[in-house]
């Protein structure tokens, strides 16, 4: 597959170059032209060695080596992300940050469109709307980066970038089936009606998860059924109209359904959650002569609707149905109570304009405003039936100078504006010095903020017999919140060796954090276990580490890609008694080592090993350490116009082990996909 | 007497042959660059690496258009010729009429058409010009190379490319190929024009234009191609590092060299090229080859040494030959 986050824009940028001409004929100028390959780093499309941070790029290449089936196992390819399962089909995925069941300190977009979502504080992964070779590659910023995109880039940015309309095959067909009764099947159809072209997909997913095992508690590997499997169903339009040579429509819509089952606390049980989306992107570019100038608008929705059942009240306090005369529940019937999010919404718009230009030869600039609406409503979650608007207004501005031959400096600003912490601004300062064209080193100074979720704003979560009447507060909120606030000092290399078959990317960084937002337990709240957990301000902590990310692709036969991370984390989860050590709540060395080899024509063979130290998941459990091996078998496949591909995947060749959670246990897995094309 | 006069006529012949030299000596070659960015300092490198053989030494003088503008620097008062690099240069030296003996370099042929007479000659102070554009016979040969059952060409031009349209005509016939060509405008829709190009067509050649022009169809050109399975063959390294199969051009280095060797052949013949000025195409060229999208067109290419080797050995059976000999330049292989 083309290697095509190459593909980007061949964009203006003469950075090196004399300033450009007004005259109507092509000079040496216009030959040696920029080709910028990165954009989700300030916005601007620049070459790697002129971005203001580490990034990582996965491409189809690696995607198909890597032998994965579901879109958030690919990043476990980027140095010191973790991928993790909270249950079978609810995936986590971090950087640097607490691992609790719902991770909300990345922002994760598909082509720009933030898959946020507020009502949650986290992405659902399995609500994407995409599959795995849906995708063309995905660009990482590991670090903040607040200061391009905001809030929910605050430890990270990832942008999953589609295979487009125009590269599409007319017709592919995909399946997958094997071990945890895995029946996936996705198809894409390519077509055009005059001078619109356009995309349509269909996914189908359905899994049981870790289903068939069972909890630690009766020994080893006990034998208790548990259900958390996945059943999906995505349609997805996408269009490209194109109707002159400066401007460009690209247009996204889908929906989907998809029920997953999640454990209960003691894993014996299981409720549904059932989650339907539906989501609209529209952007269009216009290219001026000096630079562009860009619209984005989305809408994502996602309805929630779960249907745990606490069991009866009698159950729940322990005390048996003739008792149900407490003084404080009195004359209530011992009725079955209802649990967990029912008839929840989750919504966001979001309106961008972005202009793009070059000021003189050495000085680029982007700048833009955004305004975005988040709507949020459960009357579980929020304690009513009242929907929760958010508006959000954001100004932002980068600049890459080009101040001296070797030197870039990125100059990046986020102002944004809302009613929960009022206006903030996130700064960010890079240099980048270019020791020789192969060589270039990297510092960085990042003040990132971030506007607290508004689920830890608003959330209270409180039991309630039919006519509303409380009777357990769960969790809630204080009233007020201040925006968590992020420090980064980053040093960087960038080298290529060997013609630039070899790169190598390294890193250092330090990391405050400060004012995080969590969960603290509260007492005397006077019902009926007289506390509850609290949303507030005050979680501190300091991350430092190392980075390392390997490439090398001597040729078309191999390619090998080694990732690593160490992090030393210094904090404390704060405790009116007992404060919470949580440096081991993130492993302290992450690493993963992938290689693919083409022996002959139509085969490949590739393996990723993933070893993880042992850590304490925030929202799991203290899990030991990791190592896992994956390999993969592929054959091409000829049958008439159709181009095909087969290939036989284990995952987690070796012994199972414990992913997140101690009743999650990953044994060995076996797939075989089939892939056709018709062009 | 007649010893007296024989003796002051040795003397003065002495005189002169001595005096010439030195006055060459002084300063054979004034640069006159556009900019001091890298790209000129690269073809500096390569005309003074030219400039320097052994047998002989040739004095070079080197003015930037920013200092002769802001009049920090000035220009010799006597010298062989005046070489400007680049566009902003050689269009100031005509302008201003700074000199009678010009020869232009790291030029486009497009940026010269205002110059060029009908017979494809320069009436003026210009005394030949060594352009970047590579001859589409040069682009045509290494299109069958990569694709050898090739039958058709395509490529699309605009505005400022569009003088280049017979001449690939000319190279695709004489190859016995089909052009497939569309000319774009502002108000074309570029996927609707490439799409049926590269439907037709078995290898795309990229015209370089504006790059504003560029920069718009690049991204359809390279998407095409892998949709198409068409190799493209482009104009630059960040071309064929974005997407392209292969690209053909000339290092600022080279067309350095190119010109180092031309100049110093034109001082010491002025006649012979200096009183035929005309464009001049680089004999010096680089290629580069994308593996990956070679294996991703499911194509088995050679490497870029391997072609190069290849795409000389067939230059010098055909008339490409014949314009070697033509400006003085053997063919070169690194």
């Amino acid at each position: 597959m083309l290697n095509t986050q190459q593909l980007a824009l061949l964009m203006s940028g003469f950075c090196s170059f004399t300033m450009a001409f007004a005259e109507e004929f092509v000079t040496e100028v216009d030959l040696f032209a920029d080709v910028s390959v990165i954009k989700t780093g300030t916005r601007l499309q620049q070459p790697i060695e002129n971005v203001p941070a580490s990034v990582t790029v996965i491409d189809r290449q690696m995607i198909a080596a890597s032998g994965a089936t579901q879109i958030p196992h690919l990043l476990r390819l980027v140095p010191g992300f973790q991928s993790y399962s909270v249950s079978g089909n609810q995936y986590g995925v971090a950087s640097r940050a607490l691992s609790p069941d719902f991770p909300g300190h990345l922002d994760v977009m598909v082509d720009g469109r933030s898959v946020y979502q507020p009502a949650l504080s986290t992405v659902i992964w399995t609500s994407l709307g995409i599959a795995i070779d849906d995708i063309d590659y995905i660009e990482v910023i590991r670090g903040s980066n607040t200061s391009a995109y905001g809030s929910n880039a605050f430890l990270g940015a990832i942008n999953i970038v589609t295979i487009g309309a125009l590269v599409s095959p007319t017709l592919s067909l995909r399946a997958l089936g094997g071990s945890i009764d895995t029946q996936d099947f996705s198809g894409r159809y390519a077509g055009r009606a005059k001078d619109f072209s356009y995309t349509v997909s269909l996914l189908s997913q359905h899994n049981s998860g870790f289903g068939g095992l069972s909890t630690a508690e009766d020994g080893p590997w006990p034998t208790h059924t548990r259900q958390d499997g996945l059943d999906t169903t995505q349609f997805r339009l996408q269009g490209l109209y194109t109707p002159t040579l400066s401007d460009e429509f690209d247009i996204t819509l889908g929906f989907g359904k998809d029920r997953l089952q999640l454990p209960e606390n003691d894993v014996r049980g299981y409720h549904n959650r059932e989650f339907v989306s539906n989501y609209q992107q529209l952007r269009w570019t216009h290219q001026l002569d000096n630079g562009d100038v860009a619209v984005n608008f989305y809408h994502n929705y996602l309805h929630i609707e779960d249907d745990t059942v606490l069991g009866r009240f009698s159950d729940l306090v322990g005390v048996t149905p003739a008792l149900t005369g407490i003084p404080a529940f009195a004359g209530q019937m011992d009725e079955v109570l209802l649990g967990d999010i029912r008839d929840g919404l989750s919504e966001r718009y979001h309106l961008e304009l972005q202009h793009t230009f070059d000021v003189n030869s050495q000085l680029r600039l982007v700048w833009g405003s955004a305004f975005r609406v988040d709507r949020l409503g459960s009357r579980f979650l929020l304690g009513d039936e009242d929907i929760i608007q958010e508006e959000q207004y954001q100004l932002f501005g980068n600049a890459e100078w080009h101040f001296l031959p070797r030197w870039h400096a990125n100059f990046g600003l986020m102002i944004e504006k809302n009613s929960i912490v009022g206006s903030f601004a996130s700064p960010r300062i890079a240099i980048n010095y270019q020791l020789t064209p192969n060589h270039m080193v990297r510092a960085s100074a990042t003040a990132g903020k971030r506007t607290p979720s508004l689920l830890s704003v608003y959330q209270n979560t409180v039991i309630t017999f039919a006519d509303g009447t409380p009777i357990d507060q769960i969790i809630g909120n204080t009233g007020k919140a201040d925006e968590e606030k992020i420090n980064v000092f980053e040093l960087g290399y960038l080298g290529k060796y060997l013609g630039g078959d070899l790169t190598l990317d390294l890193k250092v960084f330090k990391e405050q954090l400060r004012d995080a937002r969590y969960d603290a337990e509260q007492k005397g709240v006077g019902d009926i276990d007289n506390e509850r957990r609290v949303w507030r301000n005050g979680l501190d902590w300091d991350n430092q580490g190392f980075e390392a990310q390997l490439r090398y692709q001597p040729d078309s036969q191999w390619l090998f890609s080694w990732q690593y991370a160490y992090i030393d984390i210094d904090g404390f989860l704060p405790d009116d008694n007992d404060p919470e050590d949580i440096s081991t709540h993130l492993p302290a060395h992450n690493t993963s080592l992938l290689a693919a080899y083409r022996p002959i024509p139509g085969w490949e063979v590739s393996g990723v090993i993933y070893h993880t130290s042992e850590q304490e998941w925030t929202g799991g459990d203290e899990v030991d350490e990791v190592t896992r091996l994956d390999l993969r078998l592929a054959k091409t496949l000829r049958i008439g116009d159709w181009h095909g591909l087969a290939e036989l995947i284990v995952h987690n060749v070796g012994d199972g082990y414990r992913d997140y959670d101690e009743d999650n246990r990953f044994e060995r897995r076996v797939f075989v996909r089939v892939k056709f094309d018709l062009n | 007497m007649l010893k007296v006069f024989n003796y002051i006529l040795n003397c003065a012949v002495c005189w002169l042959v001595l005096l010439v030299p030195v006055a060459y000596a002084k300063t054979d070659v004034v640069l006159l660059l556009s900019s001091d960015s890298k790209p000129y300092q690269e073809v500096v490198a390569g005309i003074r690496s030219a400039l320097s053989p052994k047998s002989q030494q040739y004095n070079v003088t080197i003015t930037t258009l920013d200092g002769l503008q802001k009049g920090e620097q000035t220009l010799p008062a006597t010298y062989g010729v005046l070489v400007t690099i680049g566009t902003r240069a050689t269009r100031y030296a005509l302008d201003e009429k700074i000199s009678k003996t010009i020869f232009a370099t790291f030029v486009t042929r497009s940026s010269l058409m205002p110059e060029l007479s009908v017979d494809e000659k320069f009436p003026g102070a210009l005394k030949g010009a060594m352009v970047l554009d590579q001859p589409a016979q040069r682009i045509v040969a290494l299109a069958q190379l990569i694709k050898p059952k090739m039958r058709s060409l395509g490529t699309v031009v605009n505005g400022s490319s569009a003088n280049r349209k017979d001449e690939f005509s000319l190279a695709a016939v004489t190859a016995g190929l089909q052009l497939n060509v569309a000319t774009l405008f502002e108000d074309s829709n570029p996927i609707g024009d490439l799409k049926s190009i590269f439907s037709s067509s078995d290898v795309f050649i990229v015209v370089p234009d504006k790059a504003r022009f560029n920069s718009k169809i690049a991204k359809w050109i390279l998407f095409l191609s892998y949709r198409h399975r068409v190799p493209v063959i482009g104009y630059s390294q960040k071309y064929s590092d974005a997407g392209a199969l292969v690209s053909l051009f000339s290092t600022p280095e080279q067309m350095g060299r190119d010109t180092g060797r031309l100049i110093r052949e034109g001082l010491s013949d002025r006649r012979r090229l200096f009183s035929n000025p005309r464009v001049l195409t680089p004999q010096e060229f680089t290629l580069t080859v994308n593996d990956k999208v070679a294996t991703s067109l499911g194509l088995e290419i050679d490497s870029a040494e391997q072609l190069k080797q290849q795409l000389l050995g067939i230059l010098q059976l055909n008339t490409e030959k014949k314009s070697v000999d033509d400006v003085l330049l053997p063919l070169r292989t690194d």
